[in-house]
């Protein structure tokens, strides 16, 4: 996988950086617009240091994944390939898939490094890590011998 | 802290799956178009597709790569293993704050119809999603067939 840079929108939100995407660094992109978009099954963990987010993503197109934080909301999307050069006419006999691309969007709170949010997308599965900050990450208290008094 | 937004449509997006997957275990038969005439197993989030030439079926395997699944196929019994998710080494000790993804292995058996041409199966697998192809015999695929005048 490649490492590249999200590309930041317009309206100047912070975008993190996501392994594997083939886009362009630097180069401004539009969020695609749909009104029917499916939530990702996720799991959210924590660990000493970190959140991580992963998301089921499966057929989505890793050149159209998008990781969005704004104004204290997290955004991610995924866009599934649409097999357009196929034209052979065929019927759905059973969609336990639904149609759409995904979306989800996540609050996030003040514990959160915002500046250092990263994400890779690999396999069908998006997983972003969001960093805690130094103050709330657990710390070991050494405990000293105290001085003996003459 | 993360929390989440709950819209309505999220809400009843994963009610109208829990239903369908109740379904789908219980009366896959009773589908009108279902063409696999026995079923054993909990099928995973699939979509099924018939052509003029071939059924594809297209399976949610994300995290899965081509040798973390098997398809083997005995007479015309089909049988898909997908293998259990692998879980980071650092996130054996982490807290869950939410767990929606599938944790387990998962395996599926289908009969094939007839009109299957279990030789010329194939499958792919790409950004988790696994895509399996059943071409049809050529005596079951749709012919025009031509009228001549007496």
């Amino acid at each position: 996988m490649t490492n590249c840079a999200c590309k930041d929108s317009e309206s100047g939100k912070k975008v993190a950086k996501v392994s594997g995407c083939s886009s362009e660094q630097g180069a401004p992109v539009t969020l695609p617009t749909t009104n029917e978009t499916i939530p990702p099954l996720v799991d959210i963990i924590e660990t000493d240091k970190d959140f991580i987010i992963l998301a089921d993503m499966p057929g989505a197109g890793p050149e159209t994944i998008d990781v969005s934080f704004d104004n204290g909301e997290l955004t991610i999307f995924g866009a599934v390939e649409d097999d357009a050069d196929n034209e052979e006419e065929c019927v759905c006999v059973c969609c336990q898939c639904e149609p759409g691309d995904y979306a989800r969007k996540f609050q996030i709170g003040d514990a959160i490094d915002t500046d250092n949010i990263t994400a890779t997308f690999e396999n069908g599965v998006l997983a972003v890590t969001l960093p805690k900050r130094e103050e709330v990450q657990p710390k070991k208290i050494s405990i000293s011998k105290p001085e003996k008094a003459e | 802290m993360l929390t989440e937004y709950v819209s309505p449509r999220n809400f009843l997006f994963d009610f109208r799956r829990r239903m369908n997957e109740l379904f789908s275990d219980l009366t896959p038969e009773m589908r009108p178009s279902w063409p696999f005439s026995t079923l054993s197993g909990v099928l995973p989030a699939s979509s099924v597709w018939e052509t003029k030439n071939a059924y594809i079926i297209e399976m949610a395997a994300p995290g899965l790569t081509e040798d973390q699944i098997e398809l083997d196929l005995v007479g015309n019994q089909l049988t898909i293993e997908l293998a259990q998710p692998e879980v980071d080494e650092t996130w054996k000790n982490a807290r869950y704050w939410r767990q929606e993804r599938s944790t387990e292995a998962q395996s599926v058996s289908l009969t094939l119809p007839s009109a299957v041409d279990a030789a010329a199966i194939s499958a792919q697998v790409d950004n988790g999603l696994l895509v399996i192809t059943l071409p049809k015999n050529a005596k079951s695929c749709a012919k025009k067939i031509a009228v001549s005048s007496k």
